[in-house]
């Protein structure tokens, strides 16, 4: 097995990196890839709660790095989903606890038993950010549409352009159709516009993430959500199916469109 | 409601097009590290070459930084009021200096000059 190393990052914080490779772990594993979700962000664990994983660690990244424990004893097995396995980040040191050649090796070994390994960057462009691209075949950009999250995207889009990658894709994170409708939010076609970057999936806004979050059982065990149908449409398209855009934006009526159309804004997202 | 409403009746950009344009612009330095004050030292410098050579509109002249799928690019729309012919030229401007051994121009020019710089971001 040769698996692929897709790394999850965004540059700012709190944009949903987490939630996003938790989902998409479970997404690819409900499709019956065997999949590998990493913890990179030393010192701020999440991705163990997200997954609801949290009360089954007893080694983590560093343990491996620095050889105190095997691979195979720091990877923890989704119950729900035999495919599901986590490598969670060490909480009580910091992101110089690793350096990009160790991460490089440790994706390499997980290659040969994983169809997929999900890299969960820290915020930031620093080390942490440096450790968790060093290995990625394909890298996911996530943001939200808001100024300081796309800014922070470009400038992200830019380094990992600069270390070599193929060229990232985005996910449109958190987007809220009834504000883009009344031109209170940034839609789809103005970000990818904004950032030249080919989009790999919209999520919308949706209660059930912080409902499943609050449970530790990731909205896309259940692809009946807005949210979770999303995900599942992201790991699709992974997979290399081709499966439409949803259209989450021009529902506007004809007034609105008119009022578009007079201002000289675009004419609605074609996503 | 009101809000498109108060669109429709011309109350402005809409916040969605405000965000757009400011993260346009706020990009356009980000990605090049060309300030305000860098591009406008850059129009003065390009002005001063150019006007060796041709009679440019100086108050029309526009620098901006505009991204394509090719690249970042510094983009130069110059307007041209005529070309100048070697050194014999009595509309020549007394504000710059022209280099004598410029060569002349006799060429059909286009109606505004385009400069491109590669993409370079940090």
């Amino acid at each position: 097995m040769a698996g692929v190393v897709i790394t999850i990052t965004s540059g700012k914080g709190g944009v949903g990196k987490t939630t996003t490779t938790a989902n998409l772990g479970v997404a690819l594993a409900r499709r019956g890839k065997k999949v590998a979700c990493i913890d990179a962000d030393i010192g701020l664990r999440n991705l163990d709660v997200v997954l609801g994983l949290e009360n089954r660690i007893v080694y983590d990244l560093v343990d491996v790095v620095e050889g105190r424990a095997r691979l195979r004893q720091a990877l923890i097995k989704d119950k729900r989903l035999p495919e599901l396995q986590m490598i969670p980040a060490a909480q009580t040191r910091d992101k110089t606890a690793v350096n990009p050649a160790q991460m490089t090796k440790l994706a390499d070994e997980l290659r040969k038993d994983f169809d997929f390994i999900l890299i969960d960057s820290p915020a930031g462009i620093e080390a942490g950010f440096k450790n968790a691209i060093a290995p990625a075949d394909r890298v996911l950009i996530v943001t939200t549409p808001e100024v300081s999250a796309v800014r922070d995207a470009d400038r992200i889009i830019g380094l990992v352009e600069a270390a070599e990658k193929a060229a990232p894709k985005l996910i449109l994170n958190r987007l809220r159709p009834s504000m883009v409708k009344r031109g209170d939010m940034l839609d789809t076609s103005d970000v990818l516009e904004i950032l030249s970057i080919d989009l790999i999936g919209i999520v919308p806004e949706d209660e059930s993430i912080i409902t499943s979050t609050n449970k530790g059982q990731p909205v896309a065990l259940d692809e009946r959500s807005p949210a979770g149908a999303a995900y599942g449409r992201i790991a699709q398209r992974i997979l290399g199916q081709d499966v439409p855009f949803r259209n989450f934006e021009d529902n506007a009526n004809v007034f609105q469109r008119m009022s578009r159309w007079f201002r000289g804004g675009d004419h609605g997202g074609q996503q | 409601m009101m809000n498109w409403l108060s669109n429709l009746f011309g109350r402005g950009p809409s916040s969605a097009q405000i965000a757009k344009s400011r993260l346009k612009l706020v990009l356009s330095y980000d990605r090049t590290n060309i300030t305000p004050e860098m591009l406008s030292m850059l129009q003065d410098e390009i002005v001063r070459a150019i006007s060796q050579h041709l009679d440019v509109d100086r108050s029309a002249i526009t620098i901006s930084t505009q991204r394509s799928d090719n690249g970042d690019h510094l983009v130069a729309d110059i307007p041209i009021r005529s070309v100048r012919h070697g050194g014999d030229d009595s509309r020549q401007s007394t504000r710059e200096p022209v280099d004598a051994r410029a060569p002349a121009r006799s060429s059909n020019p286009a109606p505004s000059y385009k400069k491109k710089k590669d993409r370079k971001r940090r």
